[in-house]
């Protein structure tokens, strides 16, 4: 609470300890990339595990990817591309202070993830329906496996996209977060920062499983 | 606005977003655990003095016991002392103060940090009661020991292993929500003026440190991860009975542990340029060697974590390689040696406790930095792998450089924390050489 705040008076969304507008916005948005940055080396690291294993054992992972439906995986990738898409417009909209079709475009965007993780949600319970469970819980016999340690293969399906789907989750309920603040009228032309930082955020989401669908879905 | 507004109790001192409130949380409760590691480290000192024998304030130890309690030391000194300690805590009191700037860019942000590590810690602690005991396969968690769900008498979903890997993964989450913090304040937040070779060499370390902890925190996210699939539901991703791999996991491991290092070592080397600088009365001599030889030791750090495994597998060329670039960080801190030599020549140096635990910081950081180079030696640290010679050079790096460092920064900024000087107690360089040197002979 320094005496700056006395003599600059602040425009009422810059938060008091910044000196001006333009330094939230930079802080902000250099936060939001640098968490992004320990994002991608955290999944980085997963397909490093992903690769070292495909390389020993190609066969199993063959095996355990034409257990997977890339149908499903394909319309995924198209509904989180478009998200992407209504994500990106609904900044452009709040610049120009369209605050009902920003809220529209984000509205979509959640849309989007919502419909991306039923299917998920159908694709898991078909996996387990076949009794395709990560690691021991497995029954190579009763599925008719190949390749006794299969249970790797699902390990790494359900972390991978587990972990992604957590993060589809978080990005569902911080833009839900956005679109409430939207429709109260907290963004305009001079202030958007968190829905950029969030836009950020899902993006980087996107672009993981722009990874993921052809690396367990397609590949072998 | 009102310039001043009184606070509620829970907002002042526990919610709180105060930066200089937030470090002293980080401080106490750094404190608290410095006090549970020092007296696991009691327990198995005594089982090793005394074998079998009852411990006083502790009982029989079992075997087993034995393991977590080596195994806990090591975690909570380094997780939860250490890096709280001279990261956390010293960063969120110095960072705005020596930059001239009312708090960190995000002080929500900030405190979330400091709970989610209480709470990191609070898991930690209770992974003591749980059936089995803590957990007891080394601070490094090497699997296959650590993915078999040892020890297997309670479920694993429950066991001290698996609340152990949940804890540290928190730990890393509320560091990096610190590390976003420190470094977007300083590059931001600077006062008018001061450009990034003006400021204090406290803020470059610290900054160094953070860019170091999020550059290599994240593979030991995801591999904690697969850790604990592996534990709980039995992926095989380090179990070579499952058709994994446990080498991966060292990988990961030592990508960010030796890192870890520097993030622990580098702050304590900015305490020390800042103690000797004001008790000598001079300039420091030499800042951009030191700032550009502190980037260079972090940017070496990525590149030499191999010098972990050399007896795990890997091939000799890596070995040779990994050798040579771990010696190569002998250079950068070499030069720090020499400048706070230099500081200290000519100057008017007066010997009040801090500058007592800087004098001891040069001495036996010098002692770990030359068993360093041995252990760096490829054909040396076949022999010395695993032994008590590898302890005590870390416990010279973390003891003698670390803690005195840390030592000397409290008695040093005590009265810009607490607004007391605090009197000056016992300096207790001579009792950490002298235990530490015992360790290198192998008692």
């Amino acid at each position: 609470m320094s005496t700056d705040n006395i003599t600059h008076p602040h425009a009422a969304h810059v938060s008091h300890h910044f000196k001006d507008a333009n330094q939230e916005y930079d802080a902000g948005k250099q936060g939001i990339w640098l968490f992004m940055v320990t994002e991608i080396l955290m999944f980085g690291a997963v397909l490093v595990g992903y690769g070292i294993f495909h390389a020993i054992y190609p066969e199993m992972f063959a095996e355990g990817a034409s257990h997977l439906d890339w149908k499903m995986g394909f319309v995924n990738t198209l509904v989180l591309i478009f998200s992407s898409f209504t994500m990106a417009i609904s900044i452009s909209l709040v610049q120009q202070n369209k605050t009902k079709q920003a809220a529209i475009a984000l509205a979509t965007t959640v849309l989007c993830g919502a419909i991306f993780m039923c299917i998920k949600y159908f694709e898991y319970s078909h996996k387990f329906h076949l009794g395709l469970y990560p690691g021991h819980f497995l029954d190579v016999a009763k599925v008719g496996a190949q390749h006794a340690n299969l249970g790797m293969y699902f390990g790494f399906y359900f972390a991978m996209t587990g972990l992604h789907g957590l993060h589809v989750l978080i990005g569902m309920g911080l833009i839900t977060w956005l679109l409430i603040r939207t429709i109260r009228g907290d963004f305009h032309s001079q202030y958007w920062i968190p829905i950029e930082g969030v836009g950020i955020f899902w993006h980087i989401v996107d672009l993981i499983w722009i990874f993921l669908f052809p690396l367990l879905y397609l590949v072998g | 606005m009102t310039l001043t507004h009184e606070e509620s109790f829970i907002r002042k001192y526990i919610f709180s977003t105060d930066h200089k409130m937030i470090g002293k949380q980080y401080f106490i409760a750094g404190l608290f655990m410095a006090f549970v590691g020092g007296f696991l480290a009691y327990v198995f000192r005594m089982q090793l003095a005394y074998p079998g024998q009852s411990i006083p304030l502790y009982g029989k130890l079992t075997p087993i016991g034995y393991n977590s309690m080596v195994t806990m030391h090591g975690t909570v000194m380094i997780f939860w002392v250490a890096m709280p300690l001279l990261l956390s805590a010293a960063g969120n009191i110095l960072i705005p103060l020596m930059l001239g700037t009312d708090d960190m860019v995000f002080p929500k942000l900030n405190m979330l940090s400091f709970w989610v590590f209480f709470i990191s810690m609070v898991i930690l602690l209770a992974s003591f009661f749980v059936p089995g005991g803590a957990f007891g396969g080394g601070w490094t968690a090497y699997p296959p020991l650590s993915a078999d769900g040892y020890p297997k008498t309670p479920p694993p979903l429950y066991s001290g292993g698996t609340l152990w890997v949940i804890a540290v993964a928190l730990e890393f989450v509320s560091m990096l929500m610190g590390g976003i913090n420190f470094i977007v304040t300083t590059v931001n937040k600077r006062a008018k003026g001061m450009g990034f070779m003006d400021m204090p060499i406290m803020i470059w370390m610290l900054n160094l440190a953070s860019i170091i902890f999020m550059l290599s925190v994240g593979p030991l996210i995801a591999g904690a991860i697969m850790l604990l699939l592996d534990r709980t539901i039995g992926t095989g991703f380090y179990d070579p009975a499952r058709g994994g791999d446990p080498v991966l996991f060292q990988h990961f491991f030592w990508f960010y542990s030796h890192p870890a290092v520097y993030i622990m070592i580098i702050p304590a080397m900015g305490v020390v340029s800042e103690l000797i600088t004001t008790f000598s009365r001079k300039v420091i001599f030499g800042y951009t060697a030191i700032a550009y030889s502190s980037l260079g030791i972090a940017a070496v750090s990525f590149f030499v974590w191999g010098h972990h495994m050399f007896v795990s597998g890997q091939s000799e060329t890596a070995g040779i390689l990994f050798s040579f670039i771990t010696m190569l960080v002998g250079v950068p801190t070499a030069i720090k040696m020499f400048n706070w030599v230099a500081t200290l020549y000519k100057g008017s140096v007066s010997f009040d406790s801090p500058m007592l635990y800087a004098l001891g910081f040069l001495f036996l950081f010098a002692i770990g930095g030359v068993t360093g180079i041995m252990l760096a030696v490829l054909p040396i640290d076949v022999h010395f792998h695993d032994t008590y010679f590898v302890v005590a050079h870390f416990h010279y790096v973390m003891v003698g450089g670390t803690l005195m460092a840390l030592m000397g920064g409290f008695y040093y900024w005590f009265p810009k924390m607490f607004g007391k000087i605090l009197p000056s107690i016992h300096f207790g360089c001579d009792g950490h050489a002298t235990s530490l040197f015992r360790l290198h002979s192998g008692l």
